[in-house]
C-alpha cells in the first residue's frame, strides 16, 4: 500500500505519536536514579517501555489483521508469500512501535546526556520482542473478530509483560525482555536472560505462523497456544534461579588504569574522573599505609564477588575528592565472607564497617562526619572514633586489626571501643 | 498452457463424500460456461483451479506449474486469477487502492499494480469510482470491482464464480459487455446456476452436476439437446434434459 494510504488508514500511524509521546514519558519517570552514563543501563530501562509498546503494538496487529479477516482477502491465493503479505500490513505497526522504542532510549540518553550508541543486544531483542507480539496480534485478528481480537491480543499481551513483574521469584520477569533491572555500570546484560527473552519470541513467532497458515482449523488456536507456551516454559527455565537481576559481572578488560601503586581501574563511563581518583589516592595511601593500614595492590570498579583479595572494589561517583576518599576507605575493607549470609554463626563484621570507615576517613583528613552525620548511630561513631584518633599509634593498630579480624571471619567480636 | 485438472479428487473436512472424485478436465480455449445446479461442485473445482483448495488427491496444473509444488506456487498463482463469490471491501480502501492492493498481492510491484489498477478500472468502466471507498459501492459496483481484481495481474486464465449472482437485469447485460470485451485468445471459465447467463458469447457449455461433467460442447450443441417443441425457453429444457434426464 502507498504510504498515503497507510497515514490515511491505519490507526497505528495516528496514535503512533502518541504512543512515543507516552514511552517517552515512561522512560523518564521509571528508574529515574541510574546515575551512571552507562549506554546498557540506560538502554535497558529505556527498552522498558516494552511493557507498554509490545501490547499495544500487538493491538494495532489485530486491527491489521482484522482488516483482511472482513474482507476475507487472508483465505484468498496470493502469490506472495503469507509472511510477506503480514508484513506489509504490519509496516505501519512495526514503525510505531520501534518509533517509540527509539523514542524512549533517545529521550533517555539526552536526559543522561550521553551521546553513544545503545547497547544493540537490548535493541535487537526488544526489537525481536515488538516485532513477534506485533505479528502475534496480527494473527489473532486474522482469525477473530476485530471487537475481540483487539482487547484480546492487547490483555494477553499485557498480561505477560506485567504479570511476571509484579510476583516473585524476580527472575519470572527476565523472559520478558523488559529488563529494568539491568544494569550497574559494574554488571553486562547476562546470555541467559537475552536467550531466555529470544526464546519466548521465537515461541510467539512460530503461534503467529500457525495461527498465519491457510486453510485455518480451530485445532490451530490450540497449536498456537502450545507454541506460545512452550516458548514461555523455556524461556523460564533459562533463567530460573538466577539472582534479583538479569546480570554478570561486567568483562574487567575494557577497565582503564591509572599506575599506582596502589594502580586505580575505572570503567570507561568513568574515565574523566580517574585522574582525580589516582591524585587522591596517591595522597591517602601514604597516610594509610602510615597508619597500618594494609592496603590493595589495586582499586578497582569491578564487581565485588568476582574480585582477588589483593583488589579493593571502589565506585568512583564524581570527582569530589572527599566522595572518593569514602570509597577508597570502602574499598580497603575486607570483602565480606560468606558465613556472614548464613545464620549458623553470628558475623559481627558488618557493625565495625562504619567504625572503620569512619576512622580510615579521619586519618585520609577528611572530617569524619561527612560520613558519620548520615548513619543512625552517627555520633556513637563519632565518638568512638575521636576517641581511638586519640590513642598512641600502636593502640590504633590494634584497634583497627581487631576490627578488620572481625570483618573477615564469623564468630569473632570486634573491639569497637578502644580499650581502657 | 492449458488448465488441467487431473483425476482430482476433493473433499470438505468432516465430509464423508468428495465433491470431486478421480475428477478429470481439461479448460477449453476461448470463453467456456459452466452450468450446473447449487451444489454441483463448482465453485469448488473454480476454488481448486486457482489453489484456493488443495486437492485431497489429484492434481491441477497450468501447463508445467503445479501449484503443489512450492517453486511453482506463486507463478501458477500469478497465472491464474480468481474471483470468488463473495466480493468484501477491505475496510479503509478506495476503489482504486483496492484493485492495486490486489495486484500487488499476485505480485506486482507497488508502482505497477497502481498503473495495472487504473487500467483494469478502464476495463471494467469504473474509472470514475476509482477514488470512491469501495464500503461505500453497490452489490454491482463491487462485482466490478471483484473483475478488476482480477485483471489487474494479467493472468493468463480467468475463473469467475457466479460473477452475475445477485446482479439485476441491467447489471447482468454490463457484465456481459465486460466478458466481451476482454480479450479472445484468454482462457475464460464462467460459473453460473441461470441458464439465462447461456449467450452466444461463450464457445463452451460445461455442464456439472454431483461433481461429475454430464455435458461439454458449444452452446449450438447444448441447445440441440432442447426437445422439440420445447417452448419459449430452450436453453432451460436442454439443461432440465442434461441433469434430470427429463423430456
Amino acid at each position: 500500500m502507498a504510504v498515503q494510504t497507510i497515514l490515511r488508514i491505519s490507526p497505528a500511524a495516528w496514535l503512533g505519536p502518541i504512543l512515543a509521546l507516552v514511552a517517552m514519558g515512561y522512560a523518564r519517570i521509571i528508574y529515574p536514579a541510574t546515575y551512571d552514563p552507562y549506554p546498557l543501563a540506560l538502554t535497558s530501562v529505556a527498552g522498558w517501555t516494552v511493557s507498554v509498546i509490545g501490547p499495544t503494538v500487538a493491538a494495532f496487529g489485530a486491527w491489521e489483521g482484522g482488516r483482511l479477516h472482513r474482507a476475507g482477502w487472508w483465505g484468498l491465493p496470493h502469490a506472495r508469500p503469507a509472511v510477506v503479505v503480514a508484513g506489509a500490513s504490519l509496516a505501519p505497526v512495526l514503525v510505531a512501535g520501534l518509533g517509540a522504542l527509539g523514542a524512549a532510549i533517545a529521550i533517555r540518553f539526552a536526559d543522561a546526556g550521553v551521546l553513544a550508541w545503545p547497547d544493540l543486544r537490548v535493541v535487537g531483542v526488544e526489537t525481536c520482542v515488538v516485532t513477534a507480539q506485533a505479528l502475534l496480534g496480527f494473527a489473532i485478528g486474522l482469525r477473530l473478530r476485530p471487537v475481540v481480537a483487539v482487547p484480546a491480543a492487547f490483555l494477553l499481551m499485557f498480561t505477560w509483560m506485567a504479570l511476571p513483574a509484579a510476583i516473585l521469584p524476580v527472575w519470572l520477569d527476565f523472559p520478558t525482555g523488559a529488563w529494568a533491572g539491568c544494569c550497574a555500570i559494574d554488571s553486562d546484560l547476562a546470555p541467559r536472560a537475552v536467550v531466555s527473552a529470544i526464546t519466548v519470541v521465537v515461541g510467539f513467532l512460530v503461534a503467529a505462523l500457525v495461527l498465519l497458515r491457510q486453510p485455518f482449523a480451530r485445532i490451530q488456536f490450540g497449536l498456537a497456544s502450545l507454541a506460545a507456551a512452550l516458548g514461555i516454559a523455556t524461556g523460564l527455565w533459562l533463567v530460573r534461579g538466577m539472582d534479583s537481576n538479569p546480570t554478570v559481572p561486567r568483562d574487567p578488560s575494557v577497565l582503564v588504569c591509572a599506575p599506582g601503586p596502589p594502580e586505580v581501574c575505572v570503567w570507561p563511563e568513568h574515565r574523566s574522573r580517574l585522574a582525580t581518583a589516582a591524585r587522591v589516592v596517591a595522597k591517602v595511601a601514604p597516610t594509610w599505609l602510615a597508619a597500618g593500614v594494609p592496603l590493595p595492590a589495586r582499586f578497582s570498579e569491578e564487581w565485588s564477588e568476582v574480585l582477588p583479595s589483593s583488589t579493593g572494589r571502589v565506585t568512583i561517583r564524581s570527582d569530589n575528592e572527599e566522595e572518593i576518599v569514602l570509597s577508597l576507605a570502602r574499598g580497603v575493607l575486607p570483602p565480606v565472607p560468606p558465613c556472614a549470609l548464613r545464620s549458623e554463626v553470628p558475623y559481627f563484621g558488618f557493625e565495625a564497617r562504619d567504625y572503620v570507615i569512619a576512622w580510615l576517613v579521619d586519618v585520609a583528613g577528611v572530617p569524619p562526619d561527612r560520613y558519620a552525620s548520615t548513619h543512625v548511630n552517627g555520633d556513637k561513631i563519632l565518638g568512638t572514633v575521636a576517641a581511638v584518633r586519640a590513642l598512641p599509634p600502636d593502640e590504633q593498630r590494634a584497634w583497627l586489626a581487631g576490627n578488620l579480624a572481625a570483618m573477615r571471619a564469623c564468630g569473632v567480636a570486634p573491639p569497637l571501643e578502644p580499650a581502657g | 498452457m492449458e488448465l488441467a485438472f487431473e483425476q482430482v479428487t476433493f473433499r470438505y473436512r468432516r465430509s464423508a463424500r468428495p465433491v470431486l472424485a478421480d475428477f478429470s478436465w481439461q479448460v477449453p480455449p476461448g470463453r467456456t460456461v459452466l452450468l450446473g445446479p447449487n451444489g454441483a461442485g463448482k465453485s469448488t473445482l473454480l476454488a481448486l483451479g486457482a489453489d484456493a483448495l488443495r486437492p485431497s488427491s489429484g492434481r491441477v496444473r497450468f501447463g508445467d506449474l503445479c501449484p503443489a509444488r512450492g517453486r511453482d506456487r506463486a507463478a501458477y498463482r500469478r497465472a491464474v486469477g480468481w474471483m470468488p463469490q463473495q466480493i468484501h471491501a477491505v475496510p479503509g480502501l478506495r476503489v482504486q487502492e483496492q484493485v492495486a492492493y490486489a495486484g500487488w498481492l499476485k505480485g506486482l510491484s507497488r508502482r505497477e499494480a497502481w498503473a495495472a489498477a487504473a487500467t483494469a478500472l478502464r476495463q471494467v468502466a469504473l474509472s470514475d469510482l476509482a477514488e470512491r471507498k469501495t464500503s461505500t459501492l453497490s452489490g454491482g459496483q463491487l462485482r466490478r470491482v471483484g473483475l478488476a481484481q482480477v485483471l489487474v495481474h494479467d493472468a493468463q486464465v480467468l475463473l469467475l464464480d457466479e460473477p452475475t449472482a445477485g446482479l439485476d437485469p441491467a447489471q447482468r447485460a454490463r457484465f456481459r459487455e465486460l466478458l466481451a470485451a476482454l480479450p479472445p485468445e484468454r482462457p475464460v471459465v464462467v460459473s453460473t446456476h441461470q441458464v439465462d447467463d447461456l449467450t452466444d458469447l461463450f464457445d463452451t457449455v460445461v455442464v456439472l452436476d454431483d461433481g461429475v461433467i454430464r455435458f461439454v460442447g458449444t452452446v449450438a450443441e447444448f441447445m440441440g439437446l432442447a426437445p422439440a417443441g420445447g417452448g419459449a425457453r430452450p436453453a432451460e429444457a436442454a439443461y432440465a434434459q442434461i441433469v434430470t434426464g427429463e423430456r
